[in-house]
């Protein structure tokens, strides 16, 4: 399939999951080619007109060299220089996934496409072609720098050995691509993790059988955040003509918070989206080329900071701590359904093993652990490592949180497993029905992890196990 | 002048920091207290009719005794313990008091806990003061309880006389995030002046704020940095500017200040929103909403918006001191800056070292400024309150991390102002006023003398400027 690229409003999220998750691959279209072709020539002009002005890394020396002036007649020369972009120096046991390179990749186009990169179209070209290869390896650890030069040069490392002019290296390594991929990555599997959640959640409500005024429609009449409006909207539409509960007081709060915890995260995961869509298609090179107006006929080429994208790390932190939210009540509930007096104890049905399926709450304490610590705060890294003659001396942390998210959202998905085979066994030990909507996925549930009568013969770590690996899949197959 | 409330818009940040910051008078509108008592009416009725239906706290016990049925009329007496347990070693000023009973007043004005007009009058008698005296830490529980043990104190009447619920929500931790969210923005408009001056001190290329940089970023926050540095920036002589590039720390301003921003208004947002829709628990949905009367035990008492708004702000504030703490290094390398080295004149005394007090300020608010994560523990001795609600030890975390970053900011504001001072050179023209308010308490250094004094007052008066509105003088 492919994918053509004119302006930079192609620069979607609906674009995006063609490149990263069906094959898409991005073409370079006739308009962004000439649009290029112009830019370039400017450039050039303005470049040849004075050849003494500053732009970064083209007439000055790259990084700490900044203040180091290039004379004329060694500028071209210095970009053949650096006509290859250097093989990473981050190292580490995981990768990013691959789908996150090739969104890095798409991303990576935004500069080019209307020739804000200063380049020749070629260029461009160069980089879609790394598609039709492999994708490159990227470290997940080891990526922590000013800009995103380092994990550029694990994605970029591959582009062809081919002549480069003056300004296209710094091109191909300066601005944030890597912090708009992977904030697309956490905004839209978040999407899909969520949708999972609220059914799991849904089920346990239900199962639990308390009254659910919680969840009433009527709420909407106050509550004006978009996030709870969503939840609850959604969950009603899976707890649709849900059987009478069995208590008529209300259950505890780990279940009357639950539209507005799960509101709380979907107004992260909408927030993150938002910010995606922006950093997407935002030209963040260093320097920027500014294309001709009336003010500048021939354009202008500044130095800036959009190699550093601010919304990433915070839009991604919020996410991790809504899931470590979501552990949290996931663990609370698996408690409840356990242990309050209108179940029978433990989940144990008529004369079952009396322990019942317990060991499921016992569970829950280390993911909901693991996701608080993965949901700590990243702020700027206070090191000025790299900072150099005082240049390079704020590090971008996007990598940072995005690691930590592939934790947050493993630490979930195992919390909700356990809560999904808990809710199971309540409607086993209760004789209950699951509300219609719920009951093909309650069956989905149970494909993995049975109820459980006698533990004997069953090896229950390694069923909840696959049931977490199903979520995880579900997550890719549907964000 | 009265703040008079009609409906649920008008509660705004506006009137709040009108009712709670400038103790203006409050009042329900006529109007308002007709609805009032027609909500209440119709509530009285619908519990004579459903004597036998659960309605928390109306017709059954409170918290552990949620299951128990308890006759309406037995319930009014019943012991609850409106006495307060927490203790602390300061408490909430007025001002956040005031602002509780302006949030309980919005939840009046929705009809949620159905109280009647002399109920709703108590809090219109409770505003005019003197306001109850409430410890500010050891509060969090499930729901704001701890705090309302405080506010009920002083409304016998909401507790004495029927009603659907005495406004057991999220009056605590809405009204200060309201307050919060006023001060984060002045907050924000004085970081952005102190960076100018900054950016200025080290005499950055202009171009790293160039207004065409907006179209290419298209974020409407990252926008309103550029406009705003470009404002505090005009005039800025042009020339003999740095030739080449600033440090990282100066060009990425723009972009980290326009997530700032993002985080202020999405507190604004939250809190406003949360504001005008509190509910409490129950909720009484009057026939008037359209879905038939009834009751429903809910989470209102929850807040989860302003707290995820608080932790954004509050870690904006740490990186943006993180940035300020390398401005004032960097001012003051002379390698670096181009400036006189540690920006001494004549080998004078100067403002260097004061620099290094940045380290410890920040590395606290890195501790502090963790995000409000839902306690796993067990609250107390009920099944039914099992997780306590994050509202309100968000907004003491972000006050403490705003007093923080107020004192860092002060470091480089008075090291911007030396790195001027040395050079002999003058602020750009709406830079003036900053520049005067800091030498007015920090003079220039030219003899030795206790800085940290002279700071700790700069200092002050940022965060008096920040938290009240008051004008920098």
């Amino acid at each position: 399939m492919k994918v053509t690229l004119n302006t930079r409003r192609d620069f979607s999220l609906e674009n995006l999951r063609k490149v990263a998750l069906q094959d898409g691959r991005p073409v370079i279209g006739r308009n962004a080619l000439r649009a290029m072709k112009q830019a370039r020539t400017s450039f050039m002009q303005m470049l040849d007109s004075d050849r003494s002005q500053f732009i970064y890394g083209t007439t000055s020396g790259p990084g700490q060299r900044a203040s180091e002036p290039i004379p004329a007649k060694a500028q071209k020369q210095q970009a053949q220089e650096m006509r290859r972009v250097p093989a990473g120096g981050g190292f580490s046991t995981s990768f990013v996934p691959e789908r996150v390179v090739r969104m890095i990749l798409f991303a990576r186009l935004a500069n080019y496409i209307e020739g804000n990169a200063k380049t020749r179209p070629i260029e461009a070209q160069r980089i879609t072609q790394l598609f039709d290869d492999p994708m490159p390896k990227l470290p997940l650890s080891g990526q922590v720098g000013a800009g995103e030069i380092l994990p550029l040069f694990h994605v970029l490392h591959g582009i062809r050995d081919a002549d480069v002019e003056e300004a296209e290296p710094m091109a191909r390594i300066n601005g944030s691509p890597v912090s708009a991929g992977m904030l697309a990555d956490a905004a839209l599997t978040s999407a899909a993790r969520l949708s999972i959640a609220e059914k799991v959640f849904a089920l346990s409500a239900h199962s639990y059988g308390a009254p659910l005024e919680y969840v009433d429609k009527a709420l909407l009449e106050y509550w004006q955040a978009r996030g709870e409006h969503r939840s609850i909207t959604n969950l009603n539409r899976w707890l649709y003509r849900a059987s009478k509960p069995l208590t008529e007081h209300q259950p505890p709060c780990s279940f009357r918070i639950m539209p507005r915890v799960l509101g709380a995260a979907h107004e992260a995961v909408l927030s993150a989206q938002e910010c995606a869509e922006i950093s997407l298609s935002s030209v963040t090179d260093n320097p920027v080329y500014l294309l001709p107006g009336p003010d500048n006929p021939q354009g202008l080429a500044i130095s800036t900071g959009g190699y550093h994208n601010a919304q990433a790390t915070p839009a991604i932190d919020t996410i991790n701590a809504r899931f470590a939210d979501l552990c949290t009540l996931a663990d609370r509930q698996t408690m409840r359904l356990h242990s309050d007096a209108h179940l029978p104890t433990n989940l144990a049905p008529p004369g079952a093993k009396h322990w019942g399926t317990a060991l499921l709450s016992f569970v829950q304490v280390g993911y909901g652990e693991e996701a608080r610590h993965a949901a700590q705060r990243t702020f700027l890294p206070p090191s000025e490592g790299g900072g150099i003659a005082g240049q390079n001396d704020v590090a971008s942390a996007t990598t940072l949180s995005y690691q930590k998210h592939s934790k947050s959202g493993i630490c979930l998905d195992s919390a909700l497993a356990l809560l999904a085979a808990s809710a199971s066994q309540a409607y086993y030990a209760t004789q209950r029905r699951a509300p219609p909507k719920l009951r093909a996925f309650l069956d989905e549930v149970r494909c993995y992890v049975k109820p459980v009568r006698s533990r004997s013969g069953r090896n229950l770590g390694r069923e909840l196990g696959r049931l977490r690996a199903h979520f995880e899949h579900l997550v890719v197959e549907t964000m | 002048m009265t703040v008079t409330v009609s409906d649920r818009k008008d509660f705004t940040l506006s009137a709040l920091q009108r009712v709670a910051l400038h103790a203006e008078g409050f009042e329900f509108s006529r109007r308002a207290l007709r609805q009032i008592d027609a909500w209440h009416r119709e509530f009285s009725r619908y519990v004579a009719e459903n004597s036998q239906r659960f309605i928390y706290g109306v017709t059954s016990g409170y918290g552990p005794k949620a299951s128990t049925r308890i006759a309406p009329e037995k319930n009014l007496h019943h012991e609850m313990p409106f006495i307060g347990f927490s203790f602390s070693d300061e408490h909430f000023p007025d001002s956040h008091v005031r602002a509780m009973f302006f949030s309980m007043a919005a939840m009046v004005i929705n009809g949620a806990p159905a109280l009647s007009s002399r109920q709703a009058s108590a809090i219109t008698r409770a505003l005019k003061g003197p306001m109850p005296s409430i410890p500010s830490s050891g509060i969090t529980s499930p729901g704001e309880m701890m705090v309302l043990f405080y506010l009920l104190r002083v409304l016998p009447e909401l507790t004495s006389e029927l009603a659907c619920s005495h406004c057991n929500g999220a009056v605590g931790s809405v009204a200060i995030a309201g307050l919060r969210a006023l001060a984060a923005r002045r907050r924000i408009q004085l970081a952005e002046q102190i960076f100018a001056l900054s950016a200025d001190a080290i005499q950055c290329p202009m171009e790293h704020f160039h207004p065409g940089l907006k179209p290419l970023w298209g974020d409407r926050y990252e926008g309103e940095s550029l406009d705003s540095l470009g404002y505090w920036l005009r005039g800025a002589k042009r020339t003999g500017r740095r030739s080449y590039q600033a440090p990282v720390s100066y060009r990425i301003l723009p972009r980290v200040l326009g997530q700032a921003r993002r985080a202020v208004h999405a507190l604004e947002r939250a809190a406003e929103q949360s504001l005008q829709g509190l509910t409490t628990n129950p909720t009484y949905v009057a026939s008037s909403h359209g879905v038939g009367q009834k009751t429903l035990s809910n989470a209102g008492f929850h807040e989860t918006l302003s707290p995820q708004a608080l932790d954004n702000v509050m870690a904006t504030w740490t990186d943006l001191a993180s940035i300020a703490h390398r401005h004032a290094n960097k001012l003051h390398r002379g390698a670096v800056s181009n400036l006189p080295d540690r920006l001494r004149r004549d080998e004078g005394p100067s403002t260097t070292y004061i620099e290094y007090v940045a380290g410890d300020i920040e590395d606290e608010m890195r501790r502090l400024a963790q995000p409000s994560l839902l306690s796993p523990a067990d609250p107390g001795a009920s099944d039914q309150d099992d997780v306590n609600s994050p509202g309100l030890i968000a907004c003491r975390m972000e006050a403490r991390v705003a007093h923080l970053f107020d004192r860092v900011l002060t470091l480089t504001a008075v090291t911007a102002s030396q790195a001027l001072f040395v050079t002999d050179r003058r602020p750009p023209k709406n830079l003036a006023r900053l520049v005067s308010t800091i030498r007015r308490h920090f003079p220039v250094v030219e003899s030795v003398r206790d800085l940290g004094v002279d700071a700790q007052a700069l200092s002050s008066v940022f965060t008096q400027h920040c938290e009240t509105g008051e004008v920098l003088k």
